[in-house]
């Protein structure tokens, strides 16, 4: 599998990963980023995980798929190109 | 050269989502409102979720659970004066949480809303009583008063807020004890915010100016941060400064002042903005130290994130001095951040980052106006 698809594997990943925690009920739990004490440990790291999951899919998954989409477009006209070059040397 | 092409489409992607992603949460602070009055004022009518939603403020701190009280009572004051027709539900449950807290003060005692460390020895002060609780019960028998003024209500809240006065008066310069030794100009701005109110809703607004006016004085001479400019906010009974400027209790410091000395208000707003303002690409918050001093976080604040210094206390009160102050370019920053990390929740009823505490802040903040208005004199 080339980089770029591993890329939107990851992606998609993380993106399932918020989905799957934010279905599975765990937005309430990020009250522990104001200092409020969860119940328990699982709380804890089930609002920091929703938190980081959250920051990943707003901040990071949109940046690198512009990116990955920026990079191919840059790819097919560096290859369209090439062609159209090696067309006029014919 | 191979890794040269997708690190530029990073970077101008990441420059791209920059630009744009404080726009995907850009709304006003009064378009907060209407769903957090409507959680908030089903909450206080009882039941198991309130007390499931302030056993958890309790957990982490009981004045959190006095404070929760005293800004719902704040947003519900300034919903009552916004709203005539709906006046008489927010009245009715500004009387629940007023009588509700005083029932409990008579039954566990005035530390119920302290720390533990407000437990372990006596006040200086020979009355042996908390500014903070005290403060914050005349304000909101005060606010009550001023809002729907009636016989019964002044007098509710005359021995309240003549208690307060007094703690005020017996302080060597006149900065009243919230625990054992310690004044802090929180709970001090509370209550002279307090004394203001109560003196409007009484039509007697200048019974209480000398007293206000000692308070001012000694501000500037003994609690101001000489760095700074900045009022600090915990001293000894004394008036010796323990901690410096800090940004939560700063933004309502400010705002609770805007009826008390406008001009002090103005001028710590302005100065608390140059110190403790943060923003980026649209996105804002406050510091709650300035940087010219080293302070811990406390239980109060909550944490700060590193690096941008952001902390979420003190941006959530610097949404009500935003307001209070109308300084909209810092409002619409800070509402912007608080739609990206405040993670709002059911509809915008409540924000799941903070707790019952910050979304009475935060209620209180997007229809902050017209209660303040009354006690500046702006009945007539």
């Amino acid at each position: 599998m080339s980089g770029r698809r591993w890329s939107w594997l990851v992606l998609l990943i993380v993106s399932c990963g918020f989905g799957a925690l934010h279905v599975l009920g765990a937005r309430p739990l990020v009250s522990v980023l104001s200092g409020t004490l969860p119940a328990t440990e699982l709380e804890l790291l089930g609002g920091l995980a929703y938190a980081a999951a959250w920051f990943a899919v707003v901040l990071v998954v949109p940046v690198v798929a512009l990116a990955l989409v920026l990079d191919s477009a840059c790819g097919k006209m560096r290859a369209a190109v090439q062609r159209w070059r090696a067309s006029r040397r014919r | 050269m191979r890794l040269l092409q997708p690190l530029g489409c990073l970077c101008l992607a990441a420059a791209l989502w920059v630009q744009v992603l404080h726009s995907c949460f850009a709304t006003r602070a009064d378009a907060l409102a209407g769903p957090l009055a409507r959680r908030q004022l089903a909450l206080w009518q009882g039941g198991r979720e309130l007390e499931a939603s302030l056993g958890e403020l309790r957990r982490s701190n009981p004045e959190w659970d006095l404070m929760a009280r005293m800004f719902a009572v704040l947003a519900f004051a300034e919903l009552a004066a916004r709203e005539p027709p709906q006046s008489a539900r927010y009245l009715s449950a500004i009387d629940a949480i007023v009588e509700r807290t005083i029932a409990e003060l008579e039954q566990r005692g005035a530390r119920h809303f302290l720390l533990p460390y407000g437990h372990t020895r006596p006040f200086v002060d020979r009355e042996q009583r908390s500014l903070f609780v005290d403060g914050e019960l005349a304000l909101m028998l005060a606010l009550r008063s001023l809002v729907a003024p009636s016989p019964a209500h002044l007098g509710a809240a005359r021995p309240w807020v003549e208690r307060v006065v007094a703690q005020l008066e017996r302080a060597p310069q006149q900065v009243a004890e919230s625990y054992p030794d310690e004044a802090w100009i929180f709970c001090n701005a509370v209550a002279l915010a307090a004394i203001r109110l109560y003196d409007e809703a009484a039509g007697e607004p200048e019974r209480h100016r000398a007293v206000i006016e000692r308070w001012v004085q000694s501000a500037r001479a003994h609690l101001t941060d000489r760095s700074t400019g900045l009022l600090v906010s915990r001293t000894s009974y004394a008036a010796e400064v323990q901690e410096g400027p800090e940004g939560s209790t700063l933004w309502l410091t400010a705002t609770m002042l805007l009826v008390v000395d406008e001009d002090l208000a103005r001028e710590q707003y302005t100065r608390a903005r140059a110190e403790l303002h943060g923003s980026f690409a649209g996105f804002g918050w406050a510091r709650e130290w300035p940087a010219s001093w080293a302070g811990a976080d406390d239980l109060d604040s909550g944490p700060t994130v590193p690096l941008v210094e952001a902390n979420a206390g003190s941006s959530g009160l610097a949404l009500v001095a935003a307001r209070a102050f109308g300084d909209e370019q810092f409002e619409r920053e800070l509402v912007a951040s608080l739609g990206f990390a405040g993670f709002p929740s059911d509809g915008g009823e409540r924000f799941a980052a903070g707790n019952q505490l910050a979304d009475s802040v935060i209620l209180w903040a997007s229809v902050f106006g017209p209660s303040w208005q009354l006690a500046r004199g702006g009945r007539s």
